[in-house]
């Protein structure tokens, strides 16, 4: 009978210790939280806004822009292979990693936005916090149209209103969305953008351009609208930019790369140390160019007079073995080279938009397009002298030209070329080591970005660019 | 009948009543087999009782025992021998050191069981085998040695963890490591550098599910058992261990460019100094040709061999070890230290150890355990960049190189840096820039791992005992990086004034298990089962810290950083993070054996988790096994003559595959966000997708096998056939990216593994002094995908997983030869068709046709003999019929990286019209095609190892040694393959310039006291 007990007492705290060890059962992640309730108050919900920021990446719509066009050629010290083969016009949508990139950057950022959105207009505020709230709204609204804008601009089929685009997503959710049709994906941008517009409080500015205010919507609208051929609204929102912030003066130009002045910045995402640095695609951190400044945009500067040709490359080596390199991005800090902000957008681009919109407009303004481009070159060109233009066609190609200048290496070159229906032709000088890329017209698979192979393979309703499937 | 049964069962349980007989006294001595010296400490037991003694100093024993009884000779590492004692009152005997012995005995984590009553399939490896191989992890001496396991080495670095599989990849995306286990607690799997092997006394693998069912949610990639050496009654045993040696590069096969093929390949491709300075070239900066001649004849003197630069051709190891060990029958003891310091072949890589251990047993009247404490405290120092095509990792350095860069000026290193200030030079310095990153930085992880054990037993009853495990395994890593202020490389730091990084890293485990057992052995009924509670907590924890602006006085401590303000650009980069998991479970574990001639293995285990969401926490796992000893029935008496093992297995069981041990396999179910930041403000972005799905992946095994000895034990063979189903597979689903993010994991899929373990092993001839005895085993495997839920394939990369085929197969456009007329590549798209490389489409030509990189066939085999006290043996390991994508020829055969120094290849390149020949002209763009898929097959002449022992008449005289051995051994001998690349044998699919197998050669001496 005594062994019983003891058997009994023995189970007794065996039983005993062992419930007390289950409940240790339910543990929470502590480096990470629950979507589920995440977003609670303002405060929450501004984290949250800041995620989205930080999810854009720039450098993607700029490296595969760099890539693909006239922009760079390739210095025989890259030995690294690095984007060798997008600039070869070799990738395919499966193996490079470039021509993807921003397909995958910009639908997170939306999804991102989505999240938020989905939640936002449950988070009680009242007073202030309602105000925070709209603008929070404003922003990402903004944002997402942005991401459609990025989006379209680079993967659909072209830019005609019935034609393939890319999917709208407004909400965030388990799907394979096709491609829908590029009026309905403009229609959103517009939309989302007019949304926003109306949520920013009065007389709103961000003062370090780092987020979106309302003249930030203008400029979107601005873009958005050349790539509509809504030129009349196109010149419209140009103009309200232009009046807000004028360009910046020849003292100044510099100091917008290297983050010291704000001057025509519209736009722009701080970058900090551990973040993205732009400059690293045209020459690395141990001094490597990887990308060099290809001669043909060299060559179409003056380089004495015009101070952006001092600005934007600069000569490593001697006169007779020289070493040209971009130093765009190299941005201001010795300590910290190559970190610069990513500036989206600018008012020298809301000028090149009203010349470009008049040019092309259907009764065509070359004037009023002559009087922004000589405005924006007389900006940059010391001692400049107007120039007249004869037709709208001569206009429009010094337009495309002065923008290859004034936006090299700020991702406009590869869709000013599927904008206007040009082909992409690198200069002879460039083009040593391209193995035969020389020039890239319309009929080649390559001139069309592919989907990335990855979301054909996971989204069987999507289709890929027809020149991709000849 | 059964109720009878059982009720005898509990009468007896409650009477207890002794069995009386007529003793008489017996004494006797227990000598060695081998050289015929005397064994203290050996156990002798009166078979069928709990009575017994151990053998004096001198290998003496007395004892009292029945006239009917029979005695076993026990002791560990040797074989146990049972003797009737009849009318004999002396009995003198030998044992033997037969590691085929060591299997009498299994030891899992939750008990002992005698082998003739376990019904799984199990492999046991003696420490004899692991204590002196000149490797710091154990799991890489395991290479060969168990029939279906398959451990490879990634890496040639010293402390590198191999990669485990038992039995095939049962999963796509958790992990496929087995379980390990040492002295009943869990053990954090790949953490094996600070552990000495030389402690191990055997290390058990088990492989089906009377196992692995009983090891739940943890055990469905099998289990490694380590129990580690234990102290012996008797007199007090001092040895002393020390070896010395070296290691080597294995293949010093570069087929790359020596100097006059590099110019010659520039001036015939019109690049280069090569180019430069031909005599053909009329537009050469460079007028005179006289001079031209000069330049080019200075430059042919260079010729540098870079791989001389950075290997090590005598990277010196040495190991010394001392133990103690000893006791009473109430106290054992056993405690050793062990020092061990290897060089890798890479130069700055190698490993210094530093081990204790101190295991502690007791027994009193009723109650009984032991304390085990381990602590070991590594130090490794790596290479940069490892595994990478980067310039700066040192493998890949020594490819790159050119022959006619010259590292050095008058002693100084001339690196981008500094080369302006020498005029200048004709390269791109990427070999000085690598020479100069590995002399001006350190990558240094320490390692600290402790682990404490407890295990104690109390006798409740006769037949009832209760029983706990206690421990914790505890690791730390302290990484340290260093970057100095004064150089090239720090001049590309942040802040350009080098860099100095801190990091730790911390795991904690837990294991207690708590329960009864009860045993009985009646009439021909034997009888245990057991009810244990486990719980299993762990912890991990890291944080890193990086510092700029070193003060260059303060080299290589956190002492030199200087700290970041808003202008200087040295503000430190901070991170870490940290989670937990806990498993609790029930477990039940069941033998009856009826007349040592059926055996019944039963397990039951239900496991709660936190790795998986609330509706899915809780699980059953189970297994049944039965055994059947053939020889023991009457009908097989007269094979009994020849037989001495005939024994039928079969088991069938559950059990899971673990989550990978890091935040996302703890939380896979949860959808979640993360830290972010944006222009120095604290943001969310989400991190995980979630699945409130989510649950494990269940493995159910079924194991048929067959173990036969023959001969007095001179031939053994074991064979298992097996098949291990794995279902509710994780698949990564694949997402649209509109969704923000690229998978989702799912449980949808199943993975098959089916295959034999063959292991075969005996004396060829044994005759009084000479033995010769050779052993192998061999593991067929066949991987098969057999459904994916949804879909019938996904691709990864150059990898596809899909329907039919197995796991880790490559996916890739195969390659049609070069064009004859134009000289370029050709492939064959889907449907066979030849298409010019222009047309080259990835993703609609790729094709699955070349195999995986999971070998089928792995094994090893050995070869020994035995002559007096000189031993000698030799180890082979082979796997065969796998393939591995070689992407070093990607880098050296390829018109893009033709800055850098290239493969041979080149010289037999297509050059005009009509050549024949599978190098394509240099204007051909480089693809992954399937040219890279190289066979990887290969046979390895692993060990040879020698010894000799001094024989016993002349230590006897000494009267101080007990045992002296001499010793010499190869690690690595050879290798036979048709792989191209450095080393063939690695732990995933791809090469990319590892770090390969070293040769070694040592020297050792033994001494026991």
């Amino acid at each position: 009978m005594k062994r019983t007990f003891q058997l009994v007492y023995i189970l007794l705290a065996a039983a005993i210790l062992g419930t007390g060890c289950l409940g240790d059962l339910g543990i929470k992640p502590q480096d990470r939280i629950s979507q589920q309730g995440a977003f609670n108050n303002v405060t929450a919900l501004n984290i949250g806004v800041l995620g989205v920021y930080a999810g854009i990446n720039y450098g993607a719509t700029q490296y595969i822009t760099t890539l693909l066009t006239d922009e760079a050629t390739m210095p025989r010290e890259n030995n690294t292979g690095r984007g060798v083969i997008p600039w070869r016009w070799q990738y395919d949508p499966g193996t490079s990693a470039e021509p993807a990139a921003a397909w995958g950057a910009y639908y997170d950022v939306i999804d991102r936005a989505n999240r938020v959105l989905a939640v936002i207009d449950q988070v009680p505020a009242t007073g202030e916090d309602l105000i925070t709230r709209n603008r929070l709204k404003a922003e990402l609204l903004a944002i997402r149209a942005f991401s459609h804008l990025e989006l379209l601009s680079y993967y659909s089929v072209d830019y005609e209103p019935a034609s393939p685009g890319v999917p709208v997503m407004t909400e965030s959710k388990l799907s394979k969305p096709p491609r829908d049709v590029v009026s309905k994906v403009y229609q959103q941008i517009n939309a989302d953008l007019v949304a926003a517009k109306g949520l920013f409080p009065a007389n709103y500015t961000v003062t370090n351009r780092q987020r979106i205010d309302p003249l930030v919507v203008t400029a979107i609208q601005a873009r958005a609208s050349l790539l509509q051929k809504n030129f009349d609204a196109a010149i419209t929102f140009a103009t309200e930019v232009i009046t807000a912030r004028p360009l910046a003066s020849a003292a100044a130009f510099p100091n917008i790369w290297t983050d010291l002045s704000t001057a025509e910045v519209i736009w722009k995402l701080k970058r900090d140390n551990g973040e993205e640095r732009l400059g690293v695609n045209y020459r690395d951190n141990t001094g490597r160019i990887i990308w060099a400044p290809s001669f043909k945009l060299m060559e179409s500067f003056d380089p004495v007079n015009d101070i952006r040709f001092a600005n934007y490359f600069k000569n490593l080596g001697t006169t007779d073995v020289p070493r040209w390199t971009a130093i765009k991005f190299v941005g201001g800090q010795a300590a910290l080279v190559n970190l610069a902000d990513a500036k989206l957008f600018r008012t020298a681009e809301m000028y090149l938009i009203r010349a470009e919109a008049n040019a092309r407009k259907a009764t065509p303004d070359v004037a009023a397009g002559a009087a922004d481009l000589n405005a924006l070159r007389a900006a940059r060109i010391t001692g400049y002298t107007n120039e007249t233009f004869p037709t709208a066609a001569a206009l429009l190609d010094a337009v495309l030209l002065e923008r290859f200048k004034e936006l090299a290496f700020e991702s406009a070159r590869y869709v000013d070329a599927r904008r206007n229906n040009r082909q992409i032709n690198r200069g002879p000088k460039d083009v040593a080591l391209a193995q035969g890329a020389v020039d890239l017209t319309q009929d080649d698979r390559e001139y069309w970005l592919p989907i990335p192979q990855a979301e054909v393979f996971a989204n069987e309703h999507i289709a890929q660019h027809p020149k991709w499937l000849q | 009948m059964i109720m009878k049964q059982v009720l005898a069962l509990w009468l007896a349980m409650m009477a207890c009543i002794p069995a009386i007989a007529q003793d008489r006294s017996i004494s006797g001595r227990v000598t060695d087999v081998l050289g015929g010296s005397p064994l203290p400490g050996v156990t002798i037991t009166i078979k069928g009782t709990s009575r017994g003694t151990v053998t004096n100093s001198s290998g003496e024993y007395q004892l009292k025992a029945p006239a009917n009884g029979t005695l076993v000779f026990s002791f560990v590492g040797y074989s146990t021998r049972e003797v009737a004692i009849g009318n004999q009152s002396t009995i003198n005997i030998s044992l033997g050191t037969d590691e085929k012995q060591l299997g009498e005995y299994v030891v899992s984590g939750y008990g002992t069981t005698q082998r003739s009553k376990y019904t799984g399939s199990v492999a046991s490896v003696s420490g004899e085998k692991l204590k002196d191989v000149p490797a710091a992890t154990f799991d890489q001496m395991l290479q060969g040695r168990v029939a279906g396991l398959y451990s490879t080495s990634g890496s040639g670095q010293p402390g590198t963890a191999n990669r485990v599989v038992i039995r095939g990849p049962g999963s796509i995306s958790g992990t496929t490591a087995p379980l390990y286990i040492i002295d009943g607690i869990a053990l954090e799997g790949g953490e094996f550098a600070t552990l000495n092997a030389a402690d191990f006394e055997t290390v058990n693998v088990y492989k089906d599910a009377t196992a692995t069912a009983l090891y739940g949610s943890r055990g469905a990639n099998g289990v490694i058992v380590i129990t580690t050496r234990r102290g012996k009654a008797g007199k007090l045993r001092l040895g002393a261990k020390t070896q010395y040696g070296w290691s080597q590069r294995t293949r010093p096969k570069f087929d790359i460019m020596n100097i006059d093929q590099r110019l010659q390949f520039e001036e015939e491709e019109e690049f280069g100094v090569g180019w430069e300075f031909s005599p053909k070239n009329d537009a050469s900066s460079e007028p005179d040709k006289t001079k031209r001649a000069q330049i080019l004849d200075s430059l042919r003197n260079i010729n540098t061999d870079w791989s001389r630069i950075f290997l090590r051709d005598h990277a010196k190891f040495q190991e010394h070890e001392v133990n103690l060990s000893g006791g009473n029958e109430n106290i054992r003891f056993y405690t050793s230290l062990n020092y061990f310091n290897q060089e890798g072949i890479a130069l700055r890589s190698g490993l210094t150890r530093y081990s204790f251990r101190s295991n502690v047993d007791f027994k009193g009247d009723r109650f009984s355990g032991a304390v085990n404490a381990a602590v070991g405290y590594s130090e490794i120092s790596g290479i940069e960049n490892e595994n990478s095509s980067s310039v700066v990792n040192t493998f890949a350095a020594a490819y790159y190189g050119l022959p006619y860069e010259a590292p050095y000026i008058n002693g100084v290193l001339v690196h981008s840096g500094n080369a302006s200030q020498f005029g200048g030079v004709y390269d791109l310095r990427e070999g000085s820039d690598a020479l100069e990153r590995t002399l001006n930085t350190t990558n240094q992880t320490n390692k600290l791992k402790g682990t404490l054990n407890m295990n104690l037993r109390y006798d409740l009853l006769k037949n009832l005992y209760a029983r706990t495990t206690m421990g914790v395994d505890y690791r730390q890593h302290d990484l340290s990086r260093y970057i100095n202020p004064n150089s090239y490389t720090g001049s590309q730091a942040t802040g350009r004034q080098g860099s100095y990084q801190q990091g730790f890293d911390k795991y904690w485990q837990f294991t207690g298990n708590y329960g009864l057992t009860f045993h009985e052995n009646k009439d021909k009924h034997d009888y245990e089962a057991s009810l244990i509670y486990e719980f299993i907590r762990t912890k991990s924890s890291n944080s890193t810290m990086t510092g700029y602006g070193i003060n260059g006085l303060f080299p290589e401590t956190p002492a030199g950083i200087t700290p970041g303000n808003t202008t200087n650009g040295f503000i430190p980069v901070l991170g870490g993070g940290k989670f937990g998991t806990a498993l609790a479970s029930f477990i039940f574990m069941g033998r009856y054996s009826y007349d040592d001639r059926y055996t019944l293995n039963l397990a039951f285990r239900r496991d709660g988790s936190s790795t998986v969401p609330e509706k899915n926490r809780w699980h059953n796992f189970w297994s049944v096994g039965g055994g059947w000893n053939v020889l023991k029935e009457d009908f097989m008496f007269d094979a009994t003559e020849k037989l001495d093992v005939l024994r039928l297995r079969a088991s069938y069981g559950v059990s899971a595959t673990p989550f990978a041990f890091n935040s996302t396999g703890a939380f896979g179910y949860m959808a979640t966000y993360s830290p972010t930041r944006y222009a120095g403000a604290a943001g969310v972005v989400p991190a995980t997708i979630g699945n409130p799905e989510y649950d494990w992946e269940y493995s159910k095994q079924l194991n048929i096998g067959f173990d036969v000895s023959a001969f007095r034990k001179r031939v053994n063979l074991s064979f298992d056939w097996y098949n291990r189903v794995t279902d509710n597979l994780f698949v990564d689903e694949q997402l649209s990216r509109t969704t923000g993010f690229t998978v989702r994991r799912i449980n949808a899929g199943s993975v098959r593994n089916r295959g034999i373990d063959v292991d075969l092993s005996g004396d060829i001839l044994r005759t009084r002094n000479f033995t010769l005895y050779a052993g192998a085993n061999f593991n067929y495997n066949k991987n098969e995908v057999t459904n994916l839920g949804a879909v019938n394939e996904f691709e990864q990369g150059t990898s596809i997983i899909r329907v039919g085929l197995p796991l880790g197969s490559h996916y890739i456009v195969k390659w049609a030869g070069v064009d004859p007329e134009t000289g370029r590549s050709q492939y064959y798209d889907r449907e066979g068709k030849i298409v010019p490389n222009a047309q080259y489409n990835s993703s609609t030509m790729s094709v699955a046709e070349f195999g995986t990189f999971n070998p089928p066939f792995t094994g090893g085999f050995h070869l020994g003999a035995r002559w007096k006290g000189l031993t000698v043996e030799a180890l082979f390991s082979f796997a065969q019929g796998f393939k591995r994508f070689n992407n070093e020829d990607f880098f050296n055969v390829n018109p893009s990286f033709a800055t850098s120094n290239q493969g041979t290849d080149w010289l037999r390149r297509w050059r005009k019209p009509g050549d024949i020949t599978d190098i394509p002209s240099t204007s051909d763009p480089r693809r992954f095609n399937s040219k890279d898929i190289q066979d990887a097959s290969y046979l390895r002449f692993r060990n040879l190892n020698m010894s000799y022992d001094l024989p016993a008449s002349l230590l006897e005289r000494t009267r101080v040694f007990s045992k002296v051995q001499v010793y010499v051994q190869a690690q690595n001998i050879l290798t036979i393959t048709s792989w191209k690349g450095f080393d063939p044998e690695d732990n995933n699919n791809i090469s990319l310039f590892e770090y390969p197998a070293a040769r070694t050669f040592t020297a050792g001496l033994r001494l026991n006291f």
